[in-house]
């Protein structure tokens, strides 16, 4: 149930929160404007809120349906936590927390290359990233280090001459 | 916009860069569009940055060519492995792969790569008849009628991608983000953040990247990546016979037509105009039973309809400025990136550059089918063998090139990584993209025509229904919404998805 509406729940808080700051825009302007950038805000937060509202109400009424569906979810869920709690056993600590929270270690990855390679430089940040984002699908394998690393090496060079061939521009940095 | 000037582009074209960079968006696009998960979407997203410095001619013909190439690819992988390479060409595995499993796989693609010449060639000549027509009748559009068209558009989008309650929740997400910036109207600075790099607004096009293809990464890093996409294959023999092409007529006919037309209803999309035309030819064939378990026939329907979707689709993105679907919208991108304003006035202002975009479809489409049966048929087997450990993250940073090269921003590169997770998420709890990527193109504009008709009419709204038109689009708009809604009980749209 609280999976359901948590996209619903941050539309909801987004709306609350596009109506607070609203109220801090400027309504100088145009005399004849029927609906000033105010007014506009205003009403597009509130149907924000009244359908956020409407679709978690929604949701609540349809619970039996979702009751049902829930323990399936349940079911599955149990599955993959056996099936987790397996793999912990062959691997704790950083290695297997990672492996466990993939998605998301991909996702922090990603916003060091963005942050990298703006001080850094773009070959030397995505040498890192792909190594790393590569290393990090092939679940850390002792045997793939190696593997992970030659492919970044070779994409990144292969890319610096592609990329002034193209003329792809990239920001001035620290390295290259 | 007469036969001479077709032919001046034409020649013009033949004997220019374009051509080149035509050929180089067509295979990449055909590329792209063979292996499952990447899709025509990515291959325009790649190369939209470097169309930047090209002429607006060369830059939209290479967006384009890689569109028509990205479509064209997915017969490949339908047919090879029974996957289809883009959503669009899930009908073609019905029959496409019981024909491979035949020993016929060479012939469905031939078949395949014909049927989409065949598509994209009847749409193109629906595109040449309609738009310059419906461009006159656009040019008395008053803001009345471009919001009520707009409200057209964000109401078929949310009606036909997902769940109509929470794809209207995204279009009004939409719409309050791409109110950040300054106001159309007065000018006044909306910054709820008060983060200096979103003064200006979120960029659409890094956004887009972001929600289509970063999110894209990282769903398909939750499956296994160390595979190969297939097996290694081997196609020859991949031409049709004349007596194959007589007996298929009327299916590319209908198939194109059918194509075309859902093609230039915004949102619907070619998966189901594929469902709709694969529909059409089993019941007019004489032995229905057949489809599903390898008739040829089938995979004409799916593949002419597919293709002829594109010219369908650039019907409304040219005439006024409205994109049916994440690649339209992205085409739409890259024309405002080179100074171009969609709408009637293209049609006006710059008859060369509609011209050579129409030009340049045909010459894509040509590419497109030479490619397919001659090299394509012979690499496809090998291409699809690499895993897609090795791609993913070659996407992933092409992705962050190519934000960055749009405006040069680092911002930009953040708004992409930002709008990627976000992306992620909505395609985890089922909230389709696409609403909220419409709305972000859409959304100034439409913030603009709405205050703008109101200061006309003195606050009074009934303009925006007793105008015909503008009272027309609101009739579709509440029309589309009771049939889609009909048919979704049917199971018909389900299936599609």
């Amino acid at each position: 149930m609280r999976g359901k509406v948590v996209i619903q729940a941050v539309m909801f808080i987004l709306g609350l929160y596009f109506l607070i700051t609203s109220f801090q825009i400027d309504t100088r302007g145009f005399k004849g404007d029927v609906i000033n950038q105010r007014d506009y805000v205003i009403i597009l937060s509130l149907l924000l809120i009244l359908l956020s509202v409407g679709s978690m109400i929604k949701v609540y009424l349809n619970r039996k349906s979702i009751k049902t569906s829930d323990q399936q979810e349940d079911t599955l869920d149990v599955q993959q936590t056996h099936k987790t709690d397996t793999e912990d056993t062959e691997e704790t600590g950083l290695v297997g927390k990672i492996k466990k929270y993939k998605i998301y270690f991909s996702m922090v990855l990603v916003f060091l290359f963005a942050y990298g390679f703006a001080y850094i430089g773009f070959f030397v940040t995505s040498f890192v990233y792909v190594f790393l984002i590569t290393w990090l699908i092939y679940d850390l394998s002792k045997k793939k280090w190696l593997v992970s690393l030659i492919f970044s090496a070779t994409l990144n060079i292969i890319l610096f001459f592609l990329f002034d061939l193209i003329s792809v521009y990239l920001p001035d940095a620290w390295l290259f | 916009m007469d036969i001479q000037s077709y032919i001046q582009a034409f020649v013009e074209i033949l004997t220019s860069p374009t051509v080149f960079y035509i050929i180089i968006g067509t295979v990449l696009g055909v590329v792209f569009g063979a292996i499952p998960g990447l899709t025509a979407t990515l291959a325009v997203v790649i190369l939209l940055p470097i169309t930047y410095g090209m002429d607006p001619v060369a830059g939209l013909s290479t967006l384009l060519s890689a569109y028509i190439g990205g479509i064209s690819g997915g017969v490949v992988a339908a047919i090879l492995i029974g996957m289809p390479g883009t959503p669009s060409s899930v009908t073609t595995v019905f029959d496409g792969y019981p024909l491979a499993k035949k020993g016929l796989g060479s012939k469905a693609l031939g078949m395949g790569a014909t049927a989409n010449l065949i598509g994209s060639l009847i749409s193109l000549f629906f595109l040449i008849l309609i738009a310059p027509q419906l461009a006159k009748v656009a040019l008395s559009f008053t803001a009345y009628e471009y919001t009520m068209v707009m409200i057209f558009a964000f109401v078929t989008v949310a009606s036909l991608t997902g769940n109509f309650f929470k794809s209207i929740l995204m279009t009004i997400v939409g719409l309050l983000i791409a109110t950040w910036g300054f106001d159309p109207i007065n000018a006044m600075d909306r910054n709820p953040t008060g983060i200096e790099f979103l003064r200006n607004g979120i960029p659409a096009i890094p956004a887009m990247i972001g929600l289509f293809v970063v999110s894209r990464v990282f769903v398909e890093l939750e499956s296994d990546q160390s595979k190969p996409i297939i097996p290694k294959s081997k196609s020859t023999n991949v031409f049709p016979k004349l007596k194959e092409l007589k007996d298929s007529f009327t299916n590319f006919l209908r198939s194109g037509v059918i194509g075309t037309l859902i093609g230039i209803l915004p949102g619907i999309g070619s998966s189901l105009a594929t469902f709709v035309a694969y529909d059409q030819a089993k019941k007019a064939s004489k032995e229905p039973e057949t489809f599903g378990k390898g008739n040829m026939q089938g995979v004409v329907s799916s593949e002419t309809a597919n293709n002829a979707v594109i010219g369908g689709a650039l019907v409304p993105l040219l005439v006024l400025g409205i994109p049916g679907d994440g690649v339209t919208a992205l085409l739409l991108g890259g024309l405002q990136m080179h100074g171009l304003q969609p709408g009637p006035l293209l049609f006006v202002n710059q008859p060369d550059f509609v011209v050579g975009l129409f030009v340049s479809f045909f010459i894509s489409v040509i590419v497109m089918f030479v490619f397919m049966v001659t090299i394509g048929a012979r690499i496809f087997p090998v291409l699809l063998s690499v895993k897609k450990v090795y791609l993913l993250p070659i996407v992933m940073v092409m992705s962050i090139a190519g934000s960055y090269n749009i405006g040069y921003r680092i911002s930009d590169v953040w708004i992409m990584a930002i709008f990627g997770v976000i992306g992620y998420f909505m395609n985890k709890w089922n909230f389709s993209t696409l609403p909220l990527v419409i709305t972000l193109l859409l959304g100034f504009g439409f913030e603009q025509y709405i205050r703008t008709g109101l200061i006309q009419s003195s606050g009074d709204i009934t303009p925006f229904f007793t105008r015909p038109i503008a009272g027309s689009f609101f009739l579709l708009s509440v029309l589309t919404i009771y049939f889609v809604n009909r048919s979704k009980k049917k199971g018909l749209l389900s299936k599609a998805k």
